[in-house]
């Protein structure tokens, strides 16, 4: 069944039928909310108000972009609502990028191989700035175009562009700062 | 020596995949629960909505206006007397109102009228 006709179900009444949606993209907004507020319940919380949005707000929904892009777009706003009413975070634009060579990832991959992945991973995205963070996210996790992107966020192609290179650049550069951080204190 | 975009997207994509978060198992429970609590959403074409789901009822709003405009021109010709010439038809037609409510009424209590309800949609 298309996600057309689950949304038809819904609107017919079928309250049921949407938790066919809730299966679907809960992981993903989960893993956005909290690229936004870097904090699990409140995450949650954030995923939660956003379903509940998107449920009320389906009957406008006019099919003119994928289901996805349009409720993703909700989880962001909804998370950076939330995340207004945090202490504002460390400003990373002035810190210069570095080139990175093979050597440097190839060291980085193997030294993760003997570390929990998705844990130093998460480790490094928490130290990128978090509209970077997310942008990973957005574009490896879920693999979003550029211009769903821009949907999302509402920022310009150009824009979402500069921040995926920036923010894969950075994420590299603390990935094997994290590693050799590590390999220290194993050591 | 430094890793093309294309390399490096894939490298990247695969460490993403690989470190996904998990929300809670509970997660989607409490997001149903609350969905249960909302009132049912309806589409903005709201009688496209109405017509699919109400199926039995406009086939039965139709033949009771169909009876009544066949009741209304056999009492007004049968009173008026200005047309004795459709005296014999009407009379018949009085005879056979009853059933054909009735079979109005049959036909709109089963799936029939469904499919022609589907067919002109």
């Amino acid at each position: 069944m298309s996600e057309h006709q689950w949304i038809e179900k819904i609107l017919a009444g079928d309250t049921q039928s949407f938790s066919c949606f809730v299966a679907k993209y809960q992981v993903m907004a989960f893993n956005i909310a909290y690229r936004v507020l870097e904090n699990r319940e409140e995450a949650e919380e954030v995923v939660q108000d956003s379903f509940v949005k998107a449920y009320r707000a389906l009957p406008g929904f006019q099919f003119e972009s994928k289901f996805s892009t349009w409720f993703y777009k909700i989880v962001y706003n909804t998370a950076i609502t939330a995340q207004r009413r945090q202490p504002s975070s460390v400003s990373y634009n002035d810190i210069p990028l570095l080139e990175i060579t093979t050597e440097e990832t190839d060291n980085a991959m193997a030294l993760l191989e003997r570390k929990d992945r998705k844990e130093v991973i998460q480790l490094v995205l928490n130290k990128l700035p978090q509209d970077e963070a997310l942008l990973l996210t957005l574009y490896y996790l879920e693999e979003n175009s550029v211009d769903d992107i821009r949907r999302i966020t509402g920022l310009t192609p150009s824009n979402v562009k500069t921040k995926l290179f920036r923010g894969r650049k950075r994420f590299y550069e603390a990935l094997q700062t994290t590693m050799k951080h590590e390999m220290h204190t194993i050591l | 020596m430094n890793r093309n975009g294309n390399e490096l997207d894939q490298l990247t994509r695969t460490l993403f995949k690989s470190a996904t978060l998990e929300p809670s198992l509970d997660l989607s429970r409490k997001i149903m629960d609350r969905i249960t609590k909302e009132q049912p959403v309806k589409a903005d074409n709201q009688m496209i909505i109405h017509v699919r789901s109400w199926r039995f009822s406009p086939w039965l709003i139709v033949g009771g206006i169909v009876y009544l405009c066949v009741a209304f021109f056999f009492l007004f010709y049968t009173f008026s007397g200005q047309s004795k010439d459709f005296l014999p038809i009407l009379i018949k037609l009085k005879e056979v109102l009853p059933y054909l409510l009735t079979v109005i009424v049959i036909l709109g209590s089963f799936p029939f009228f469904d499919v022609i309800d589907k067919a002109l949609s």
